[in-house]
């Protein structure tokens, strides 16, 4: 996550970035755990649906390498191309990991 | 200006709703399309709004969709907010009554320049509708003499809308921007000095 840019998007105001944070940590688990369900299952419906709420919510960060990994995974659900999803879907997991941490150290740094 | 925000995701729509009061706009929140709705049914509602597409139940397009159809509704100004960018949505948004297409994650000063276009809508719409309402009650004051009048054949009282009758002259002086000037045409000289037993009139000389 580029920090600089995640700030500017939330008009420089570090308090709404934290609470953002926040949001994400609180609200974006379960949609990891669908999406994994979805992959194990191959309910590329639901993939699809998850992978789109994804990309949404990491678009307030201005997460542009998840958005990267995001939108084709959302692509290759609506195509069902199982090959595709099965290249794309660790690199997501990885990321999204990462992307957690960060918003973590985040939202928990001082005033 | 009131706007009245319905995004689900949480971060969006906190994201959103503090990006628009740093603009300076009154905002009102909704987590869905049913919320929406609700705020928009009550008094007050505002009449600016952004709408995401893909909600849980009611969704944005919906939303538009029943304002539309609705008579207070219709004019408000709705902007859909959707991560979907193909050709076909944006048409489809349009068609079921967006004014306006914003695609996510969206660009802050595009959202401003579209937003501000959408309050002088509504500005110039809510500036026409006083002047509407001033020109009626203008009208309403004013007199007029026209459409079908109940006539008595033979003493030619008038009858109103609330179903009495009155002389000509008090009709016509109520409904009409005039005055009247009294005088007796010949027809009535003659007959009145008739029936006092006088000569009629004498003729001017030619």
């Amino acid at each position: 996550m580029d920090r600089g840019a995640a700030l500017k998007r939330a008009g420089g105001d570090m308090q709404l970035l934290r609470e953002l944070a926040g949001l994400f940590l609180q609200d974006t688990p379960y949609l990891v755990t669908e999406m994994e369900q979805a992959v194990a299952s191959a309910d590329w419906k639901l993939l699809e649906r998850t992978a789109h709420r994804l990309k949404g919510a990491v678009g307030n960060f201005d997460a542009k390498c998840l958005h990267e990994l995001l939108a084709p995974l959302e692509t290759a659900a609506r195509a069902e191309e199982s090959t595709r999803i099965e290249e794309l879907f660790p690199q997501v997991k990885r990321e999204l990991s990462k992307f957690q941490t960060e918003l973590d150290g985040l939202f928990k740094e001082a005033a | 200006m009131k706007i009245l925000i319905a995004e689900d995701d949480s971060g969006s729509r906190r994201l959103l709703e503090a990006t628009l009061k740093r603009w300076g706009y009154e905002v009102f929140v909704a987590a869905d399309g049913e919320q929406a709705w609700q705020q928009l049914m009550s008094p007050g509602a505002p009449p600016l709004m952004i709408l995401d597409w893909l909600m849980p139940g009611l969704d944005g397009v919906e939303v538009c969709r029943k304002a539309r159809a609705d008579k207070r509704l219709r004019s408000c100004y709705i902007i859909l907010l959707t991560a979907r960018d193909s050709k076909e949505d944006l048409v489809a948004g349009l068609e079921a009554g967006a004014d306006d297409y914003v695609t996510k994650p969206f660009d802050a000063q595009e959202l401003q320049a579209r937003v501000h276009v959408g309050s002088r809508v509504v500005q110039l719409q809510s500036e026409l509708a006083e002047r509407v309402v001033e020109l009626e009650a203008s009208l309403s004051r004013e007199k007029h003499l026209q459409g079908l009048l109940p006539i008595c054949c033979y003493c030619k009282k008038i009858r109103d809308d609330s179903n009495y009758w009155h002389q000509v002259e008090s009709y016509v002086a109520d409904h009409a921007a005039v005055r009247f000037s009294h005088s007796v045409c010949p027809e009535c000289t003659d007959k009145f000095r008739k029936d006092m037993g006088l000569p009629p009139e004498e003729q001017n000389a030619a």
